[in-house]
């Protein structure tokens, strides 16, 4: 798995009719492989086949529930897992992540919120697989994550350890706001309280090395008091 | 308790008022009758001072000149003095069949009792035995004797008896009122069970036992109303979870299918329009589901609050980003402005819960505003409190809306105000508040205040 696109994504529901709605739209999204299953027994055939990277859970299923699917398939492997339910009940969703699953979804959902989170989701349970992006392409400006260097038209230039932190965070989301706190954490640590002022000055180092006007980022832009995000490209 | 105490202390000082009452009643009584009737003795000299008026002169014994004879012997009948032989040397107005000579016998017997029905005095000044007699009927005379040691005994005991008799009135004071304290405590307890929301079953013997039979069928009573509430309550709460349920994955559907065809880029642009016209009142009608559960929950205490300590800065902040990331947020612009103190604030919040009041008055400002409107969600720290405010330079709210929100008057043309009803009950539950108003110089915005970590404690 080199992206997380090539992974296998087992969908589990009774609504044939929602499971084909979710299954065309991650198809959509570029995921490769999504299988399906309308049971408990079909969804424990299909896992034993092959070992899915992911699985997303309807509660309500004709022969079991899905906590119950969970604690069997999960008991086995570390499969991560999203519950997708039309029961809103706090304490459902309580014993749904305190099973272990990475998230829980509520019906309805909007459908760019459910490929978000199984984004965040398989983003974050794979990280040391991924290959994170090497390169991030700005327009006629290209930056080389590993080499930390920033190759323009003009020339050559380095970015610092804490620069280029930076900006794998803002590429791992690109196209998203990370908050400070996401972004301090990312590059400072868990206790990152006081380094905003900090990252403001690297953010404008940053921008010098990769915008064509830093005054005016094109690229790294301000989420006004909320904190910065790598535009997506155009 | 304290009631309890109250009770017995008034009834002691009753009783000893009782008996300070009685008592000096008495003393009254006695003071009058002294006065009433030993005020005719009064005017008359004492035997000693008469005795003592008569001094022996060359004329024989003479009453002192300073009063006649008459004044003297005022109250008296008689007088005579007797010489150690029993002889009458001296005499006033004295009968004549007395007008003798005593024998000792005599004088023994009517120094103690009478002299022929007369009521003697008699003195032993130098000159003899002096004797004087008022009228016959005039005075009662009796003589008493008692054993010495009992007199004495009588004299040193008296304080004491004193003593132990007042603290037996007190304690039988004491002793009967915390007997029938008891009763009422008992009474008294069960209602205070009761107004705390419990129920009592008391034993109904003993003086109070009316009491008692009529604080349990309140009781009873209390009861069999609070379960058919809670049944009502709680059919409504279910009934609205159900039929929520039941709408969640069609609508899930709806929207699915929508968002699809609005992306697809195969359609025509004014189909696609449409469909996204779906997805948007679909998108409403998800948010009007979850704000019914909410409500109904909220309302019938069903919605159990998760509070932990919650960092207000990075909550406030990811919630800002999840709106800007959603498609509501498309053409607004939106501003986070924290002060340093508010950032660092911990709250002690249920964090999805305080996630669904500020989505909702983004969202709420989002919707009702077109695009190009200007949002703020500020948060500043104000005397152990946080007082979030989410503000737009939009269209405001409208009149009815801002009415319904201030007075909380409900009514047949009540404006759908579900999802900003939801934000207040949160603040509520969260033991904030929040306040509704215009923005200047255009626009709506909300208050919310929320009491931080250090206060929630408290």
């Amino acid at each position: 798995m080199t992206t997380i696109y090539d992974a296998d994504i087992l969908l589990v529901d009774d609504n044939p009719d929602l499971l084909a709605l979710v299954a065309d739209n991650l198809h959509t999204a570029g995921y490769k492989t999504v299988r399906t299953a309308a049971s408990c027994a079909d969804a424990k055939t299909a896992f034993a086949r092959r070992r899915p990277e992911l699985m997303i859970l309807d509660i309500n299923l004709p022969d079991g529930d899905g906590f119950g699917l969970f604690r069997d398939l999960h008991a086995g492997s570390d499969v991560p897992a999203l519950f997708l339910s039309a029961r809103d009940a706090d304490a459902d969703r309580l014993f749904g992540l305190g099973l272990g699953a990475d998230d829980y979804l509520t019906k309805p959902f909007l459908m760019q919120e459910l490929l978000l989170r199984v984004q965040h989701i398989l983003q974050r349970a794979y990280r040391a697989e991924l290959c994170r992006p090497r390169t991030v392409a700005l327009g006629s400006v290209t930056v080389d994550l590993q080499d930390a260097a920033v190759h323009r038209a003009e020339g050559t230039a380095a970015l610092t350890a804490t620069e280029r932190a930076i900006l794998q965070k803002l590429a791992d989301e690109r196209g998203h706001i990370v908050t400070y706190d996401a972004l301090c954490e990312a590059v400072w640590g868990a206790d990152y309280y006081g380094y905003e002022n900090s990252l403001n000055v690297h953010i404008r180092h940053l921008r010098e090395k990769i915008e064509a006007d830093p005054g005016r980022p094109q690229w790294l832009v301000t989420a006004r008091g909320i904190g910065y995000k790598l535009a997506g490209e155009m | 308790m304290k009631t309890f105490t109250r009770m017995i202390r008034r009834y002691v000082l009753a009783t000893a008022a009782v008996v300070l009452l009685v008592v000096s009643l008495l003393l009254g009584l006695t003071v009058y009758l002294g006065l009433h009737y030993g005020e005719t003795s009064d005017d008359r000299a004492r035997i000693g001072t008469l005795a003592e008026a008569l001094t022996p002169t060359a004329d024989g014994l003479q009453f002192d000149p300073a009063q006649t004879p008459a004044q003297w012997m005022q109250g008296y009948a008689w007088a005579m003095v007797l010489d150690g032989n029993g002889t009458v040397i001296w005499q006033y107005d004295l009968p004549k069949n007395l007008n003798k000579r005593y024998t000792a016998s005599e004088i023994a017997s009517f120094s103690r009792w009478y002299l022929d029905d007369w009521p003697v005095f008699c003195w032993t000044p130098d000159y003899g035995l002096f004797v004087a007699a008022q009228p016959r009927g005039s005075v009662w005379k009796y003589n008493i004797y008692s054993s010495a040691a009992l007199m004495y005994a009588a004299a040193a005991g008296l304080l004491p008896t004193l003593g132990v008799l007042l603290a037996a009135v007190v304690g039988c004071c004491v002793f009967f009122s915390w007997r029938g304290a008891r009763q009422l405590r008992a009474i008294a307890a069960g209602l205070d069970t009761i107004a705390d929301g419990g129920t009592v079953e008391l034993p109904t013997t003993g003086y109070a036992g009316e009491l008692a039979d009529a604080v349990n069928r309140a009781s009873e009573q209390l009861r069999r109303r609070k379960e058919i509430i809670a049944r009502r309550d709680d059919a409504r709460t279910n009934w609205i979870a159900g039929v929520s349920h039941d709408v969640r994955t069609p609508l899930a559907l709806i929207l699915g299918w929508a968002e699809q065809l609005e992306q697809d880029a195969a359609l025509p642009a004014a189909v696609r329009q449409k469909a996204g016209n779906i997805r948007t009142q679909s998108e409403k009608l998800r948010a009007l589901i979850e704000d019914l559960n909410l409500t109904s929950k909220l309302q019938y205490g069903a919605q159990p609050l998760r509070r932990q300590p919650v960092q207000a800065g990075p909550l406030l902040r990811r919630l800002a980003a999840e709106f800007c990331e959603s498609p509501l947020a498309v053409g607004c612009d939106m501003a986070v402005e924290l002060s340093p103190d508010a950032d660092k604030a911990v709250l002690h919040a249920d964090a999805a819960l305080l996630g669904r009041a500020v989505e909702n008055l983004l969202n709420n400002a989002a919707r009702h505003n077109a695009p190009g409107v200007h949002i703020t969600l500020a948060a500043a720290l104000r005397e152990n409190a946080l007082e979030l405010t989410v503000a737009d330079d939009g269209a405001g709210y409208p009149a009815a809306v801002l009415h319904a929100l201030q007075t909380g008057e409900t009514g047949a043309n009540t404006p759908h105000i579900l999802g900003l009803h939801v934000v207040e009950q949160i603040a509520q539950a969260h033991g904030g508040s929040v306040q509704f108003m215009q923005n200047a110089p255009q626009g709506a915005k909300a208050v919310v205040t929320l009491p931080t970590e250090n206060q929630a404690h408290r």
